[in-house]
């Protein structure tokens, strides 16, 4: 794309830029007339300049590359692409609702923006609203082109309902996805996020929120091997006593890629449970970010919270950075977290090379094994081949070449 | 039986702070607030020799164009700079230093003699030289010949700029550059006295050298400034202490610590910081803004430990450089917080050389309504080729009105390095309690053996006289916080 | 020494003992048998004064005084003992320390001067060389890392420091070999003598084989159903709980 090689701003006039672009882009948003008025004013306090000076973006942001912003971004097309491989779900599909007219869970439990991103999003005009009453799926594929392509999403499941999410977002230019779910009490939800190496070498930022109500549950996969530049926020907030969310994540962090991952586990009331477990595995050039933080407020007693990063820098000017975070206000509770940055050992290479195994070979299969114990967490095995398919091809070029 | 917060960790945590008392010694102080007269002044009065003037003023200019920084996980009423004195030192002092320790004013032996610090040499403990700084000023250092006998040169900063202007020249600044942060600079440019300590090559200081400090005039910032060098194949021990009168308005301590480890060098430096945390309504206190840092040549080491009992809000992150292939950085630490006290702290290890080792052990400790953090870097660099790290920061509650925060920020640019961080929260379970109960230990003495036990790792690494001070403390800061 | 008298204990209102009568007297052994959840711990628990324990009719007496008001210090400067059947871990907390502050304890609640650390390391070595331990085991942290059958031992040489005049053993036999059992019953029946008693709980007849005892009770539903001799113990073993609890 001509426009991704010519940067011609600066980050302050891009994001003064992007700023304005987003919000000329709010007056259509599907959103109940209260909401509206309430977004109408926060979209228009909005300023993404802010994440230059103010301390607690600057924080968020910290590792992450902006560079994005310094293109001069027009409005993009949205176009539905078939999904890259038949989804293995035997859910029938989601009901897509007018979110004007119906009062939707999830449009009441919409989080206050925490950030000017959030604000955008969170009015924009391209907001699909669905809902699942007793059991159903929502597959999200689509393309964004030709300049920033902004998203809403939302999905409400009702009380002890189950559902499946697919999303296969894809941008070779700058897509904002914003997605909130509310998964009602007792209700089960699974959300997957493959992102297979494609050609398409945009900008991907998804934000995705969630509320829980007593006893829900909620389980993300995000598998990646993407060459965007992909950031992905996530936002749990366990509403009520025994809801529980279990995170994972594991990518393959090509050169000139960035995965960035900002999660952020509120728990709010007693006996919830989080477990988050992301593994990265870097290649030179590669940044991999993950920035997660588990927050029990005062009540949350008898609250479970794990937090693990481990990532892999396969060569030489591979970068990761890791903030796992603890905030606890609670005294009976039991968390832990823990990262690990390493690489392959030589025992372990040496051990399978001593059966034969040449040493490069060696060394992928040990690769696929630190991620297999993510990848093999994931309920459907094409995920799996997918990802290790993937892997396999991308660690047999040099670095330098494989993209 | 009661909740645990309500009954005996409610004791345990009432105690009242037992150094507050204020002495009544004349004190001689600079003009009120900062500018470049105030900072010619302190120059003048300090019989300086003329690069101090230069290092201050960029110091000074620098400060003043820097915007005091907020990111610490705690919040503070903004200070008035222009309201605090810079320079306060005991009239008998700073108008006629003490040769000998005969002549220091009884008034300030006393002083020190309440705080169980004697400066008479054959009343210390054995082994333990002793600078004792008083507001600004060293008022007294023992065993200084002993210690000169072999080299070791042990002496307030103020001297050592008189005796060894090259010396000081040479390092000062170089870990902690005078712009380094908005306190660095602040200290850069008004600091009046501290330690200073040089021990030559081959030379293993045979007993522990200590400072005291004491902040006791009113509305004065207290900045000292501690320099320490071992050059090649040297050891050294290297204590402080610190105390302050207890006083409802805040009391400002922003202090530089420089370490200069050369090769195959090892500095301990151990810290009981012991200010006055404020009042049980959060009234008062000291702020305790620190900069402590050094910087670890090839096979050097250096080894922070620290017990945090005191402050009412702490802010420091005594750190390691490590710039020398092999050498080595360790942090340990304890950091209590109740009533309204706030501590954010923790350490940065920065690996540059070649297989460089960092290790951190951080224990924290909350009660009442207070909220303790730990934050700490681990950064790899592309050139530390087999770099190590480890950490285990664990956090202990007692009760739900306080937090416990963990924010380790780990930066890896080398593939053959290894970081490893752990962290944990726990509390002092009902079941433990019971079990001592059972073999008939009282619930306070069984909390205090648990907490002890839980900083175990970190008391280990103090010197035994220091070890059992430590304990002490641990025992009367969280005094009525559990049953 | 311990008299129980139709004892009814609730946990979170849940009725546990239902009307537990027990008599034990100084210099006896007694075995407390009967299958899970018939409230074998919970008596433990409420003897040694753990909370949540609510004792909603009939009394407890030590050597004739009620107990039931005391904390669970009291009760142990009174002389009842507990091997726990899952001793917890005291992180940096070493064998030394704990027990230095357990025996100080107990010599304070009898105006007794506290041991200085030469006497306090002998009563130590001289008492883990009963149960077999390596005395570097004095300097680790308190069941921190132990084995299962470590932890049962060190449970039995606290028992042998502090002297207790009832012991009361839960499950100590669970998890034990061979060795180790053997180890443990050697201890336990060096410390019999006319003026100490032993509670027992044990599921199975195994411990009985190494500490005989002079009374066997089984607790079935938080009460006794049947008490008699050792025999009683060999009979369970052949029989089993329902068939003998039927033919009762």
């Amino acid at each position: 794309m001509e426009m991704l090689k010519s940067p011609a701003l600066t980050l302050e006039e891009g994001a003064a830029h992007l700023t304005r672009l987003l919000q000329e882009q709010v007056a259509l948003a599907n959103l109940p007339p209260n909401l509206r008025v309430q977004w109408d004013k926060w979209v228009q306090e909005a300023n993404l300049q802010t994440l230059f000076w103010e301390q607690r973006h600057k924080e968020d942001w910290k590792y992450t590359p902006m560079d994005f912003l310094r293109f001069p971004w027009d409005v993009g097309l949205a176009r539905r692409v078939s999904p890259p491989f038949s989804i293995p779900s035997v859910l029938p599909y989601a009901e897509e609702v007018d979110g004007v007219e119906k009062d939707l869970p999830a449009l009441r439990s919409l989080p206050v923006p925490s950030s000017p991103w959030e604000a955008l999003l969170g009015g924009t005009s391209s907001a699909h609203h669905y809902y699942i009453r007793k059991e159903g799926s929502l597959i999200f594929s689509v393309r964004g082109e030709g300049g920033v392509v902004p998203y809403l999403l939302t999905l409400s499941l009702a009380p002890h309902s189950v559902g499946e999410v697919w999303l296969f977002p894809s941008t070779e230019a700058l897509m904002l996805l914003r997605f909130h779910l509310h998964v009602g009490q007792g209700a089960c939800l699974k959300l997957f996020f493959p992102s297979y190496a494609n050609e398409a070498q945009g900008y991907l930022y998804t934000i995705l929120s969630a509320h829980l109500e007593r006893e829900a549950s909620l389980e993300t996969y995000d598998l990646s091997t993407s060459r965007e530049w992909r950031r992905t926020e996530v936002k749990v907030y366990l509403k009520e006593a025994g809801a529980k969310v279990y995170l994972h994540g594991a990518a393959y962090v090509d050169s000139k890629t960035t995965w960035d991952q900002a999660i952020r586990v509120e728990h709010g009331a007693p006996h919830t449970e989080s477990n988050q477990l992301f593994k990265s595995l870097v290649r030179a050039g590669g940044r991999s970010i993950f920035q997660g933080r588990i927050y029990v407020h005062r009540d949350a007693q008898k609250t479970n919270a794990y937090q693990s990063h481990k990532a892999l820098l396969w060569e030489k000017n591979a970068t990761a950075y890791s903030r796992p975070q603890l905030e606890i206000f609670a005294d009976d509770v039991r968390c832990t977290h823990g990262v690990t940055t390493g690489f392959l050992q030589g025992e372990m290479l040496t051990y399978l090379r001593t059966r034969g195994i040449p040493l490069e070979d060696a060394r992928k299969i040990l690769a696929s094994a630190f991620l297999a114990e993510v990848i093999e967490k994931v309920p459907y095995e094409i995920l799996h081949t997918e990802m290790y398919k993937v892997i396999s091809s991308c660690l047999s070029s040099p670095a330098e070449l494989s993209r | 039986m009661q909740p645990i917060e309500e009954d005996v960790l409610a004791r345990h945590f009432s105690r009242e702070y037992e150094w507050g008392f204020e002495s009544d010694i004349e004190q001689e102080y600079a003009p009120k607030g900062l500018n470049e007269d105030v900072i010619e002044f302190i120059w003048t009065k300090k019989k300086e020799p003329p690069f101090m003037l230069d290092f201050r003023m960029r110091a000074y200019r620098a400060w003043r164009d820097m915007r005091e920084p907020h990111w610490l996980n705690a919040y503070y009423d903004p200070i008035d700079y222009q309201e605090a004195y810079y320079y306060a030192a005991p009239k008998s002092i700073s108008q006629n230093r003490p040769r000998s320790l005969e002549e220091v004013d009884p008034e300030i032996r006393r002083i020190f003699d309440r705080l169980g610090i004697p400066l008479h040499e054959q009343e210390i403990l054995a082994g333990i030289a002793v600078d004792a700084v008083l507001d600004s000023v060293s008022v007294a250092t023992t065993y200084k010949e002993k210690l000169a006998k072999m080299g070791i040169i042990f002496c307030p900063i103020s001297e050592a700029l008189e005796n060894y202007p090259d010396l000081v020249k040479r390092y000062l600044g170089s870990v902690v550059p005078y712009n380094d942060n908005f306190f660095a600079a602040l200290n850069s440019a008004v600091f009046s006295d501290g330690s200073f300590v040089y021990v030559p090559k081959g030379v293993k200081c045979p007993i522990e050298l200590s400072t005291y400090f004491r902040i006791n005039a009113r509305n004065t910032g207290q900045f000292e400034r501690t320099l320490i060098i071992a050059e090649e194949g040297s050891y050294v021990s290297y204590l402080e202490g610190c105390t302050a009168p207890r006083r409802s308005e805040h009391q400002l301590h922003a202090a530089v610590v420089e370490l200069i480890a050369l090769p195959n060098s090892y500095i301990k430096y151990s810290t009981v910081q012991n200010w006055y945390p404020g009042d049980k309504e959060g009234r008062g206190g000291v702020f305790n803004f620190v900069t402590k840092r050094g910087i670890a040549h090839e096979n050097a080491k250096i080894s922070w430990t620290q017990v945090e009992t005191g402050s009412a809000i702490t802010w420091k992150y005594p750190s390691v450089i490590l710039k020398g292939d092999n050498s080595i950085g360790e942090f340990y630490s304890v950091a209590v917080t109740n009533n309204y006290q706030q501590a954010d702290t923790g350490t940065k290890m920065i690996h540059i050389g070649r297989n460089t080792r960092s290790r951190i052990v951080s224990k924290g400790i909350s009660a009442g309504k207070s909220n303790n953090t730990y934050r700490g870097l681990v950064q790899v660099l592309p050139s530390a080729e087999n770099a190590r790290n480890f950490s285990q920061c664990d956090s202990l509650l007692i009760g739900n009105t306080c937090g416990a925060h963990t924010f380790p920020y780990v930066e890896v640019k080398n593939p053959s390095a290894i970081v490893e961080h752990e962290a944990t929260t726990s509390k002092i379970g009902e079941d433990i309690l019971f079990y001592c109960n059972q073999r008939g230990i009282p619930t306070q003495e069984a909390v205090e053996l648990i907490i002890n036990g839980y900083c175990q790792e970190v008391l280990a690494n103090l010197p035994l006289e220091f070890a059992v001070e430590a304990k002490k403390l641990l025992a009367i800061s969280l005094e009525g916080s559990v049953g | 020494m311990l008299t129980i008298q139709n004892l009814h204990v609730s946990v979170e209102g849940c009725p546990i003992l239902q009307g537990l009568n027990l008599e034990v007297k100084a210099g006896e052994v007694h075995a407390l048998m009967g299958p899970n959840g018939a409230g074998k711990s919970t008596l433990a628990a409420v003897l040694a004064g753990k909370e949540g324990y609510e004792i909603t009719e009939g009394e407890v007496l030590f050597e004739g005084r009620d107990i039931s008001e005391l904390s669970p210090e009291e009760r142990s400067h009174a002389g009842i003992f507990l091997a726990f059947q899952y001793p917890v871990e005291i992180p940096g907390v070493s064998m030394i320390q704990f027990l230095r502050a357990a025996l100080n304890a107990h010599r304070a609640a009898k105006q007794q001067e506290p041991l200085d650390t030469a006497e306090l390391m002998a009563l130590l070595r001289e008492k883990a060389a009963l149960l077999k331990l390596d005395p570097a085991f004095l300097s680790r942290s308190v069941n921190e890392g132990f084995s299962g059958g470590e932890r049962k031992r060190a449970e039995i040489f606290q028992m042998a420091v502090l002297e207790p005049k009832l012991c009361i053993l839960d499950e100590t036999d669970s998890g034990l070999d061979i060795d180790a059992l053997k180890i443990v019953s050697d201890a336990v029946n060096a410390l019999r003598s006319p003026t100490r008693a032993f509670l027992l709980i044990t599921h199975y007849y195994r411990l009985l084989q190494y500490i005989r005892p002079d009374v066997v009770h089984i607790l079935v539903e938080g009460r006794i159903m049947r008490s008699g001799g050792p025999e009683l113990a060999v009979e369970l073993e052949e029989k089993g709980y329902e068939a003998l609890l039927s033919t009762a």
